[in-house]
């Protein structure tokens, strides 16, 4: 498989939140606006695609009985450095995402690509498998918060379409996460599975 | 087994000991920034630098005193609220030399997004507009004369009570600890 194709197959095919439902936590928790939808999806690619190329890199160095550990020490690297620069550089954001960064650690799609994809293949397709999945994960979240920002308060990104007065607020809220992405997961497999 | 889990673990610590370094400084600069900014929105204008020049308020708060040719121009306390809907809020309050508000800035806050989150815009609104406000504050529905946000009494009530306590720790500043 070229990595082209790796890259499209985790954008599309096996998108990580509308084909796997993975990583349910910071998608359903961090998309109550665009902004913090991307911004969530952005610091996950990051992570993803170092922590998928640094195990491939060091995946015949460890022992087999011991490869979740070490996963899970290069995992938490990846987010602890994360979490210091956008504390340092983009101290915003930080303050908008707050408590989901740290919680990348956990987050499944990283360990299911860690087992699944980076400790069998080289460094370069497990480069493009981060990024492919890594911006399924981005254009998921980001959807979903343009979803949820325009019916809850009527702006996106800071453009206010129509008043805030005729916006839902109910998709705001935690039960509007459900409902938009039960519905825009229909919507993808009605667009994408035969 | 233990050497390869070892060797990962040295250098996985010696990675975040060194981006530690390198962001420690940066990241003391932007809290710092922040709360300058925040206190320069918060008083009339002042040539002193009042971020630096930290008192203990009461019930722990904190008071920076700002001041321009010497003469003190207003207090800023960065106060607090344990009664609001999710964790605690925290909000900046500036008073000018005579106890008037002036403004404030929501400097951290966990409120619902759409409802509570509102506070930062909501208290400068008509009907709930505490900035000139002399005396302790209280929603209508406690009997004061402050709109509080819609859907978000809880809120409300935390911001005022943030408010409350800013003001006696600028009194309890401008009569004891001055």
């Amino acid at each position: 498989m070229k990595a082209a194709e790796i890259i499209a197959d985790g954008l599309i095919r096996r998108n990580p939140t509308f084909v796997l439902i993975l990583g349910m936590c910071p998608t359903l928790g961090t998309t109550s606006s665009a902004i913090t939808g991307l911004g969530m999806g952005v610091a996950t690619l990051f992570v993803l695609v170092l922590s998928n190329a640094a195990i491939s890199a060091i995946r015949n160095l460890v022992p087999d009985k011991v490869r979740i550990p070490a996963f899970i020490v290069v995992i938490a690297s990846f987010v602890t450095v994360l979490q210091m620069l956008m504390q340092a550089f983009l101290p915003g954001l930080y303050g908008a995402l707050g408590i989901f960064i740290p919680l990348i650690v956990v987050n499944c799609i990283l360990l299911g690509r860690a087992e699944a994809f980076a400790s069998r293949n080289n460094v370069l397709l497990s480069l493009a498998d981060g990024l492919g999945v890594g911006l399924g994960f981005t254009a998921a979240l980001t959807l979903l918060g343009c979803v949820r920002e325009i019916a809850g308060t009527g702006a996106v990104f800071g453009y206010q379409l129509y008043s805030p007065d005729y916006g839902a607020l109910v998709f705001v809220l935690a039960p509007g996460a459900f409902i938009a992405l039960g519905l825009l997961i229909a919507l993808y497999n009605r667009m994408f599975k035969k | 087994m233990l050497i390869s889990l070892g060797v990962l673990t040295l250098g996985a610590g010696a990675i975040l000991g060194t981006v530690n370094l390198i962001t420690e400084e940066p990241i003391a600069d932007a809290r710092r920034q922040a709360l300058a900014t925040a206190i320069n929105d918060v008083l009339p204008p002042f040539d002193s630098d009042p971020a630096t020049d930290v008192v203990p308020g009461a019930d722990g708060t904190t008071v920076y005193p700002a001041y321009r040719d010497g003469a003190l121009v207003g207090v800023a306390v960065a106060s607090y609220s344990d009664a609001a809907f999710s964790g605690r809020i925290e909000v900046l309050c500036g008073f000018d030399a005579d106890g008037t508000l002036v403004d404030y800035r929501v400097t951290q806050t966990n409120e619902t997004p759409g409802l509570g989150a509102k506070a930062d815009g909501w208290f400068r609104t008509d009907g709930a507009d505490v900035r000139g406000s002399r005396a302790n504050l209280a929603v209508k529905a406690d009997g004061g004369d402050i709109d509080a946000i819609t859907g978000a009494t809880i809120t409300s009530r935390a911001f005022v009570d943030a408010l409350n306590r800013a003001r006696n720790s600028y009194n309890f500043f401008m009569t004891t600890a001055r």
